[in-house]
């Protein structure tokens, strides 16, 4: 009984305001859902216009009404061939977009897991730029200083993931790279 | 050497209408009278008068212990409250004789800093004799006496306003002080709160009025300390701005009804809409409230919602707080399937 009250309770706060958005539960248990179940999942929410934390994990989108079993991600997403054209993921742009049309405009703190090929495109990140992102920490290994500066201009704090590239870690430190950051921290 | 002296002689006689040179028993308190009648003539006192009164120290010790000490002339009060009161007349024409003081006022500061923070029978200091006795609906904003105090002193107006009640000779209500250099009409061209801040307290800027407001309570409210057009909002943001980026944690304290500044901003706006017939849905958010919601955000996500929404039922728990324990168990499964 309590149980049930707490929950209701819940529910009535949950078609209140959203100040954080953590869809790590998602990557657990059956691993894969499709965009109408997310959207069905997110409708549930409203949003305040600026977030304090979103937390995307890897999610593997399918296409509607084929809901994949959980299996190795990377097979899974060359066969979820409407979500993943060309080489890279596109899930966290649904997930945006959809924060953008709800009314987001800010996210002080965005954190994506993407660390498992294949990640998402450049360009995608990129497309970032309609929020403004105070923490950016995108776990994919040597993403490109110009990505994060297309996706994140005002930045305080990046977090950056390296395999020890030697290239890479030369273009984050040349003066057209992280130096551009002026707002870091 | 001789040329100072005869020149500081011929001053001290215009100033005295005496013709003794030397009065070891100097009636301090027509002494005074007449300097102050001296600047109210000729407005800013000049090198003659400043090297008449340097000698006058020298020479004579009790002019000098004389200058804190209650008037006859401006009762139970010192010579610089005498220079701030004068006798009642128009508030022009006291703000007038008052700008002719400045340099009087300056030398008097600067010479014997400890009179800033004497009272006078009233128990006012100086600056509150300024903000209380000079209190006009004329004065647009901060008044020109508190302004030359803040822009000249404003360490020193800092220190009366940052000492507490326990410190003793504490200024009543610093809030009274600084409500005007916020929320002013003329806050355009105000650059009093930016002087004082570097040297205000949080505990300053945490007074609050009778119903618990701070300063930045009550310049968040809706329709109080601008019209609400864009350029006013904006002009008012940057005040805000300035309040909070000194001390941060002042974006936490609560009002009388619980409510953050944040929240105060909202709550008064919704009010204001709804007694004037318009429509809540199509009232959108400003540069102040996004500006008040992105700094609770910052704050630790219990906070945030607390800042945000207010505090809820429960022992300190509200709802949010719920949510953000069960949801992630039990609703997730339930909204996917």
């Amino acid at each position: 009984m309590l149980f049930l009250s707490v929950v209701s309770n819940t529910r009535i706060f949950i078609l209140e305001h959203q100040i954080t958005l953590n869809l790590q539960e998602l990557s657990r248990g059956r691993g894969t859902i499709t965009k109408r179940q997310l959207i069905k999942f997110l409708d549930r929410f409203h949003f305040e216009s600026i977030l304090q934390f979103v937390d995307i994990p890897r999610l593997i989108l399918a296409p509607d009404k084929t809901a994949l079993t959980a299996e190795k991600p990377a097979k899974l997403s060359r066969k979820g061939t409407s979500i993943t054209s060309g080489i890279g993921r596109e899930e966290c742009l649904e997930i945006l977009k959809y924060l953008q049309e709800k009314g987001v405009r800010k996210i002080i703190e965005l954190v994506v897991d993407d660390d498992q090929d294949p990640p998402h495109k450049d360009t995608i990140i990129a497309s970032l730029n309609t929020f403004d992102l105070e923490i950016f920490d995108w776990k994919k290994l040597d993403l490109c200083s110009d990505t994060i500066f297309k996706a994140a201009p005002y930045a305080q704090k990046i977090v950056l993931y390296s395999s020890g590239n030697n290239a890479v870690l030369r273009s984050w430190s040349a003066a057209d790279g992280l130096g551009r950051f002026t707002r870091v921290r | 050497m001789k040329l100072v002296q005869k020149t500081s002689a011929k001053v001290k006689n215009v100033l005295l209408d005496s013709e003794e040179d030397e009065d070891p028993e100097l009636d301090t308190t027509e002494l005074h009278r007449k300097i102050t009648r001296y600047c109210d003539l000729h407005g800013k006192p000049g090198h003659e008068f400043l090297d008449w009164i340097d000698n006058i120290d020298r020479g004579n010790p009790k002019i000098k212990q004389s200058l804190d000490k209650p008037l006859d002339a401006y009762p139970g009060g010192t010579l610089l409250h005498g220079i701030v009161r004068g006798p009642h007349q128009k508030i022009e024409q006291v703000i007038g004789r008052f700008q002719r003081r400045y340099e009087l006022l300056r030398w008097l500061l600067e010479s014997y800093p400890e009179l800033y923070a004497e009272r006078d029978h009233e128990d006012h200091t100086v600056l509150e004799e300024a903000m209380l006795k000079f209190h006009s609906p004329k004065l647009n904003g901060v008044n020109p006496f508190v302004e030359y105090f803040v822009r000249e002193f404003p360490a020193e107006t800092a220190q009366q306003l940052n000492r507490t009640e326990d410190d003793g000779n504490s200024l009543k209500a610093p809030i009274f002080l600084l409500i005007p250099m916020v929320c002013g009409p003329d806050i355009e061209g105000n650059g009093c709160l930016g002087a004082l801040l570097p040297y205000v307290t949080e505990t300053t800027l945490r007074q609050t009025d009778e119903n618990r407001n701070t300063v930045l309570h009550l310049a968040a409210r809706y329709k109080y300390a601008c019209d609400e057009t864009p350029d006013s909002q904006e002009l008012l943001k940057r005040q805000i701005e300035n309040l909070v980026n000194t001390h941060p944690d002042i974006i936490c304290a609560l009002n009388k009804d619980k409510e953050s500044p944040y929240l105060h901003r909202v709550n008064s706006a919704r009010e204001y809409i709804t007694q004037n017939g318009g429509d809540l849905l199509t009232h959108k958010s400003d540069v102040i409230t996004d500006f008040l919601k992105d700094r609770c955000m910052h704050r630790p996500i219990e906070e945030a919602v607390d800042l945000l929404y207010g505090r809820r039922s429960g022992p300190g728990k509200s709802l949010t707080h719920l949510s953000c324990c069960f949801c992630r168990w039990f609703l997730i499964p339930e909204y996917l399937f």
